[in-house]
């Protein structure tokens, strides 16, 4: 019996796939596809069809499907989290603060956006592309804009190291979507929902894994840093919440607890070398958001 | 004769070893910053030099406290806040990869492409008509994405703030 995996249809076919698919020509796989099929080689047709979706799911995530993703998400955040507070002086002051840290932060390319979200809970939350969220209840606990901005700094980091993009690319959920993964899901809207719903239940319910959210508190205090503000400010945020919430399980559900984030930060600070001081901004941050809240 | 032949000749030699050594010893970094600029002096009243862009490539001449010498690919020298600069090439938007996958995955080019300047995307949209987001929450995220503040008004910011290179 010839062995098909080595005759020289399957080498050149495979070769053949391989090149066009990854120079973006999915027509001409189709073309080699229906080849092969015509020249009454179905297990290789099998194998050009399957190598070219395991390509095209394996590729990472490309600009405008995270825009896509994130807009998704930003609008279930938006509808479980009682809307978007309106007061747009305290919109503009966040976006400020946000801006200022994102500007030298390690993904400085893409557009960060901002809202306040109008909900009395101690929360705040990034989806891909740069929408980031933080409650009312959150701002009632910050006391200056030191703090404000190294808790943007940290969601900004969900955004640089694409926390919920490697959630979604991990996801079982996608794979049992189709071998294709998102370029089925891209394709069927139904399919596209399971993804989001899927990426908002492991976001707002089961919370990202730990590593990734004591990942983006170091980048919190480094980003906020680099701008001028005092990364101590964190550590007193912290701890601040830390007596607030106490052994709030809800809270824990979804994040590491206080003294292994206060720990991690303080190892952070020392290891990239980043010296206590730099600005609070107290006044300005009641100025500008105390009294809106 | 032929010794001072073989003298220059073996002085250029050094000096070109030399010359080479000095270009692949120099420190290269690249802007991290949206935007930044490089300026004639290490404050940030003084002139701006050069406008640079995100990834750019510098080459360092000198560091002085958070300050960098630096000089351009086109010869332009200046100062530029440390903060601005990393010595690791950023991300860019260009991820060759990221865009050949979508470029891949998407069908129909329509699905995922952005309906315009602002607003949800086709994709996002149907994602709001399945999931029964209301209209007043699609309006929100609507908002959200169009929301833009001038580059020239964070730095107002800053400066007001004192911050980054309006600190000192």
């Amino acid at each position: 019996m010839r062995n098909r995996l080595s005759s020289p249809w399957f080498v050149v076919g495979l070769g053949l796939v391989t090149t066009l698919t990854l120079s973006g020509c999915p027509e001409i796989q189709h073309v080699a596809e229906r080849a092969a099929r015509q020249s009454g080689d179905e297990r290789l047709a099998r194998a050009i069809h399957g190598t070219g979706q395991l390509i095209g799911g394996l590729l990472p995530i490309g600009p405008e499907e995270e825009e896509s993703i994130g807009q998704a998400i930003a609008l279930q955040v938006i509808g479980r989290y009682g809307g978007v507070y309106g007061q747009p002086e305290l919109t503009r002051y966040v976006n400020l603060v946000g801006r200022a840290v994102s500007l030298t932060c390690d993904r400085a390319n893409i557009e960060y956006r901002f809202a306040v979200l109008n909900s009395e809970t101690i929360n705040a939350f990034a989806a891909p592309s740069g929408y980031i969220f933080v409650t009312r209840g959150l701002l009632k606990a910050i006391q200056s804009e030191a703090e404000l901005a190294a808790v943007l700094g940290h969601e900004i980091g969900h955004v640089t190291q694409k926390h919920i993009l490697d959630v979604i690319q991990r996801s079982k959920q996608i794979s049992g979507v189709a071998e294709a993964g998102l370029a089925y899901a891209s394709r069927n809207p139904d399919a596209f929902k399971n993804v989001i719903d899927g990426a908002v239940k492991k976001l707002l319910d089961e919370g990202l894994d730990q590593g990734k959210e004591l990942e983006s508190d170091r980048l919190g205090v480094v980003f906020a840093s680099r701008v001028g503000y005092d990364p101590t400010a964190y550590l007193t945020f912290l701890n601040r919440l830390r007596s607030i919430k106490g052994d709030d399980r809800a809270f824990f559900k979804t994040h590491p607890n206080f003294s292994n984030r206060i720990s991690v930060v303080q190892n952070a600070l020392r290891e990239q070398g980043v010296k206590p001081g730099g600005a609070l901004l107290t006044e300005r941050f009641a100025q500008r958001a105390g009294g809106r809240l | 004769m032929v010794h001072r032949v073989r003298l220059n000749v073996l002085l250029a030699a050094c000096l070109a070893g030399l010359a080479f050594a000095a270009s692949t010893l120099a420190e290269t970094v690249y802007v991290t910053a949206k935007t930044a600029q490089i300026r004639s002096g290490k404050t940030s009243l003084d002139p701006v030099v050069a406008n640079l862009q995100y990834g750019q490539e510098l080459d360092v001449v000198t560091r002085e406290d958070r300050w960098i010498h630096v000089q351009t690919t086109s010869g332009a020298k200046g100062w530029i806040y440390s903060s601005k600069v990393s010595s690791t090439k950023p991300p860019g938007t260009e991820n060759e990869l990221a865009a050949l996958g979508q470029r891949y995955r998407r069908g129909d080019p329509s699905v995922t492409a952005a309906a315009g300047a602002r607003g949800l995307d086709k994709a996002s949209e149907g994602y709001a008509d399945r999931a029964g987001i209301t209209q007043q929450h699609r309006d929100a995220v609507d908002r959200m994405t169009g929301y833009r503040i001038l580059d020239e008004e964070v730095q107002e910011f800053l400066k007001s703030g004192r911050l980054g290179e309006y600190a000192e």
